[in-house]
């Protein structure tokens, strides 16, 4: 059944791929802008890391590693649930009753709704910094599983979090994509650096309220044996995977709820 | 097919306060009123019917539509299509349905028809066999051969509501539901659509509920018609019946080969009159047309005459009229 739903997703966010190649040229010219924003992402990284030797005691091969973290994780999502981020649009203009006539499963079509290609690209961006940033670093297998369990549960996080940031709109009916917006790319980019080099509070939010921590920091630590040092106990890594399903958990039931009151409610 | 019993929604609509300190108020107070858009309607429907669903806007036509298909949970009373509960068991009962909305497209914009048919085959799960069987058909009843290639952008308003009702029964629905399916359209293109609807349901039993504002849809294809009104039924029953039950005006043109005669009989009124022509209006039930018009033909000799029946939308609308009082 879950092979039947991915074969699905994949049709239908296929054909949202080849609706976007008719327009070859605009295709062409937003890939490349992509490339540029990479860079003028990890440039800023690169700089501070020249100016100050190292930030709070990461290399800049070490930052790269969290951004190469981050960066994936948050791409493969964006990619796989791109509907859920202009989710507002479907209750306003009606598409999810469309969404709803169908006989599958709604989250599974809300995610393949909007299928965007160029987050194609910016997922073999994130993979590459990760990867050059894993040799350069010379990571053995153990530190290598510490990085692949911080992506994987990067991406149980982001789902969790749009699809609780597509649930919102249901209560706020479409006006609080904002909201959203700060939490998947404000976070995400927050995460280009270690946590720990935030203000209190805001690394406390970071922590507990919305654990993106879990998503890189702590996995990064425990990938670079560092935990002790940054002055964690040992086994906070350890729960990584069990923050990041429970904040994915959060989001499909809070999904799940809006749903429901949507029926009851219609607009 | 379809059961309704006294089925009821009710929305809670936010009361809003005017003006720039209302806005405020609007952030801190929220009154709600509670609007009854569908209130107590029941009505059922036999499988291989075709029923024209119609009512004036705002009348809880696709309030009623929405509960019907699954989008919309009701708020009292029940609702079964086809044995099942369109809300709780949604997956089985949207495989069983097609809908077609005239104002929105289910195909996929940018890419040709056949790709958005080839994936609705797998959102609905038809097997190869039944999908290239169900397609011939389509092809040839809609006449699509030429559609098939060409992206859903590229098609006139005709030949994409062709497409939709294609794409609406590929997987052999045995209830469909239209909502406006020939709005916008010429008349060639309203005829053909109208074509295809009336040999759908008489050869595959399918059953059509349409709703629409264009009432010639209704005479040519609809036996039976539901009409609703600020959320009550205000009529179900036999498109034909309901010209003899409130249809009873009838109006007469009459040329006279001399001057036409200055007196009528009571009940009949004028609504032009020239040297040797009238044009009158009158109720059948308390004047027969055989009766008046022998009744002219004594006072002077008719070159010609015609006898007409009011046009559906006037009856349609007195219905509406009366629901408003």
């Amino acid at each position: 059944m879950i092979a039947d739903a991915i074969a699905l997703w994949a049709r239908l966010a296929g054909a949202q791929l080849r609706s976007q190649m008719q327009y070859r040229w605009s295709f062409a010219i937003q890939n490349g802008v992509l490339a540029a924003v990479v860079l003028a992402d990890l440039l800023p990284v690169w700089i501070l890391s020249r100016f100050f030797g190292s930030l709070d005691g990461w290399s800049f091969a070490e930052l790269a590693l969290l951004y190469g973290m981050v960066g994936t994780s948050w791409a493969i999502v964006e990619a796989a649930l791109r509907g859920f981020e202009n989710f507002s649009v479907y209750l306003v203009q009606g598409d999810l009753d469309r969404i709803l006539l169908r006989p599958r499963a709604v989250i599974l079509q809300v995610a393949a709704r909007e299928f965007d290609a160029r987050k194609l690209g910016r997922m073999a961006q994130g993979l590459l910094v990760l990867v050059i940033s894993c040799l350069v670093l010379g990571l053995d297998a153990r530190a290598l599983a510490w990085v692949v369990l911080g992506v994987a549960g990067g991406m149980l996080t982001f789902a969790g979090i749009v699809m609780a940031g597509a649930a919102i709109q249901f209560w706020t009916l479409g006006q609080a994509q904002e909201l959203q917006n700060i939490l998947t790319y404000g976070g995400s980019s927050a995460l280009t650096y270690p946590v720990s080099i935030y203000t209190t509070w805001f690394r406390r939010v970071l922590t507990f309220a919305v654990p993106l921590a879990f998503v890189n920091y702590f996995p990064a630590l425990a990938a670079l044996g560092r935990t002790k040092q940054a002055g964690w106990p040992e086994f906070v890594p350890w729960l990584s995977p069990f923050v990041c399903a429970f904040v994915l958990a959060i989001g499909l039931l809070a999904f799940t709820r809006g749903l429901r009151r949507y029926e009851s409610t219609g607009s | 097919m379809i059961e309704v019993l006294k089925l009821e929604k009710t929305f809670r609509v936010a009361r809003h306060h005017r003006g720039f300190l209302g806005s405020f108020r609007n952030l801190v107070e929220t009154d709600y009123d509670v609007v009854r858009a569908v209130d107590g309607v029941s009505f059922s429907i036999a499988a291989g019917e075709f029923v024209g669903f119609i009512g004036p806007n705002g009348a809880g036509k696709s309030t009623t539509i929405k509960m019907l298909t699954g989008v919309l949970e009701p708020s009292g009373g029940e609702v079964r299509v086809g044995g099942l509960s369109p809300r709780r068991d949604r997956i089985a009962h949207t495989a069983q349905i097609g809908v077609v909305f005239g104002q929105r497209t289910q195909l996929w914009w940018d890419l040709p028809v056949i790709e958005s048919y080839t994936l609705l085959r797998h959102v609905y799960k038809v097997s190869d066999s039944d999908f290239r069987a169900q397609l011939a058909r389509l092809e040839a009843l809609l006449d699509l051969r030429t559609l098939l290639d060409v992206p859903v952008r590229k098609l006139s308003l005709g030949q994409r509501m062709r497409c939709e009702l294609g794409a609406a029964l590929l997987h052999a629905p045995r209830l469909l539901f239209l909502d406006e399916p020939t709005i916008g359209l010429d008349v060639l293109a309203k005829e053909a659509i109208r074509e295809f609807l009336a040999t759908e349901n008489r050869e595959r039993g399918t059953t059509i509920l349409l709703t629409t504002h264009d009432l010639s849809d209704i005479e040519r294809l609809c036996p039976r018609m539901i009409l609703i009104d600020h959320g009550h039924v205000v009529y179900d029953g036999a498109v034909e019946a309901i010209r003899r039950e409130y249809g009873s005006e009838r109006r007469l043109v009459v040329d006279f080969e001399s001057a036409a005669p200055a007196e009528l009989p009571d009940g009949v009124d004028v609504e032009e009159r020239g040297a040797a022509r009238l044009v009158l209006r009158f109720r059948r039930d308390r004047i027969g047309p055989a009766a008046l018009i022998a009744w002219l033909g004594e006072r002077a000799p008719i070159a010609d005459l015609s006898l007409e029946e009011p046009p559906i939308e006037r009856i349609v609308a007195e219905l509406y009229r009366r629901g408003r009082t």
